[in-house]
């Protein structure tokens, strides 16, 4: 725990909640945090230009500014400040937003424990401090960004989340990667390439016949299939004959050489995850758990989150995207899921069977086939996300 | 202990979980649990008068925050029923709606009532 007492700004017009918040971090914090409040934004304001804040804990309806005027306002005012956004319980949809926009997490009034709030500051606070210094080193421009996606469970669509990403951001990004962390079965050959040609490509299958300091960047580069798009693919073996279990020394060295060759990487994990996928996880600047949002779901996420945790990934490095596979009667709020997992929110994927089908049928993921659906729109934010500094690696 | 129960044949006006939730915050501390339910008190006395003043002077953007402010301090105490209410009155001022609205605010204020003498009982229990 850090000796140094972080500095808190409580922006909370209404007294009781400011009183109970200020009581649950006192208790849980132990002299880690100092609170001073502010029951105005122009207070809130004053008090940022004027003092070293550590975070903002930022009620958005206010006397004198209101939803998420208040966040921007805040935001403009001191953006290396980290902000976690206090809300109401009708107000989801609201945090969602205003996470999507650059706060670090988001707490549900009346219903936060002190040790729930201290874990989301000490997190919010933690993240920044390693997001600055991957600004700094994206500025020094050293190596790509490998972001790891990984389904909770089998069957969520995780695949898919990896391939939407990559997509997007490629849309926007030079040197893109997707690639799939497996020796047996490609399902990125499934998404983009059964209708149009049952001939075998190259992948894989030919890395894991090298020994691991034979696979260089050069060696992958030479096995990566371009898109139009401008997207590489690493595609998993598709032959019966070449499937065999992917060391790990090979994943090691697949991931490391990855990294040097793409500005961005986005690594398919297997949902069981093998022990390849454990190295390769392990090097990753951030891994992305996809959950379908159903408790058992929840579960299975929290049980992936905790074997990363045990993995060496440090929390700030795992968030979770949510999936809405089908509208269900048992969906879980999105706070209990973070509250439960313990990570980071990096995005909601609606439900979008339609535009799903759509892109299995034409052989391309969502966000090119179908850029202004719902779904898409979620999956570019959280391709955005990943890629800003707003979401953090080294 | 007088038990909130007590009082007539209604639920009681506060949920017992968010009190004790209250408890574990403050570690048992019941100069804790007096100030968080004074703060409520005051703050939303205030507020009450403020519901009056706005829907006389037709300000619906005072009325949506003063209940706002209310339901906000009233499910800290668990008080389900005020809250509920609080933000019945809320959205009808945010949509601009002053039908109703005074019965609203009377109910809101009876309900008040019955929350502060519950409060009450519990920290003086």
């Amino acid at each position: 725990m850090s000796t140094k007492a972080y500095n808190i700004l409580l922006v909370e017009d209404n007294a009781v909640d400011a009183r109970v918040i200020t009581e649950a971090l006192t208790k849980a914090g132990e002299g880690a945090f100092v609170i001073q409040r502010a029951e105005r934004l122009s207070e809130a304001m004053e008090k940022l230009r004027t003092q070293a804040i550590d975070l903002v804990l930022l009620d958005f309806m206010l006397p004198d500014s209101e939803g998420m005027a208040t966040f921007s306002a805040v935001r403009q005012e001191a953006p290396n400040v980290p902000v976690v956004a206090l809300t109401g319980v009708s107000d989801e949809a609201v945090a969602i937003e205003a996470v999507r926009l650059g706060a670090q997490d988001f707490l549900v009034k009346g219903q936060v424990q002190p040790k729930t709030l201290h874990r989301a500051l000490h997190y919010a606070i933690e993240r920044h401090k390693v997001q600055a210094a991957q600004l700094k080193q994206a500025q020094s421009g050293k190596k790509g960004k490998v972001i790891g996606i990984i389904g909770a469970r089998g069957g969520v669509g995780a695949t898919t989340i990896a391939l939407n990403v990559a997509t997007a951001l490629a849309k926007k990004h030079k040197d893109v990667i997707a690639a799939e962390m497996l020796g047996s079965y490609s399902a990125f050959y499934d998404h983009f390439f059964y209708k149009k040609s049952r001939a075998a490509l190259s992948g894989l299958d030919v890395l894991m016949k090298l020994e691991p300091e034979k696979i260089t960047s050069r060696e992958i580069e030479r096995c990566l299939v371009k898109l139009p798009s401008g997207l590489g693919l690493l595609l998993g073996p598709q032959r019966a004959e070449d499937f065999q279990d992917l060391d790990p020394a090979k994943a090691d060295a697949l991931t490391r050489a990855l990294a040097g060759l793409g500005q961005y990487v986005v690594l398919d994990l297997q949902s069981h995850v093998s022990a390849a996928c454990q190295t390769a996880a392990k090097l990753c600047d951030f891994v992305v758990v996809v959950i379908d949002r159903t408790p058992a779901g929840v579960v299975a996420g929290k049980v992936t989150a905790d074997l990363l945790q045990h993995l060496g990934v440090i929390p700030v490095r795992i968030g979770v995207v949510v999936v809405n596979r089908q509208p269900l009667p048992i969906s879980v709020d999105v706070a209990e899921v973070l509250n439960t997992m313990g990570c980071q929110l990096v995005g909601v994927v609606p439900t979008a069977t339609d535009a799903c089908s759509e892109a299995q049928r034409v052989g391309s993921p969502m966000v090119a086939s179908d850029p202004q659906g719902t779904a898409s729109g979620a999956l570019i934010e959280i391709a955005e996300r990943l890629a800003t500094e707003q979401v953090l690696g080294k | 202990m007088e038990t909130p129960d007590r009082i007539g044949q209604q639920k009681p006006a506060v949920d017992a979980a968010a009190i004790e939730r209250l408890r574990e915050i403050g570690d048992g501390d019941v100069s804790f649990l007096k100030e968080v339910f004074s703060a409520f008190e005051s703050d939303t006395t205030q507020r009450l008068v403020a519901l009056r003043t706005t829907l006389t002077a037709g300000d619906f953007t005072g009325l949506k925050r003063a209940a706002h402010t209310i339901k906000g301090s009233a499910l800290n105490v668990g008080a389900s029923v005020l809250a509920a209410s609080s933000l019945q009155l809320e959205q009808m001022a945010g949509a601009g709606k002053s039908e109703g609205a005074a019965e609203l605010i009377g109910r809101i204020e009876e309900e008040f009532k019955r929350v502060a003498v519950e409060l009450r009982a519990i920290t003086q229990g």
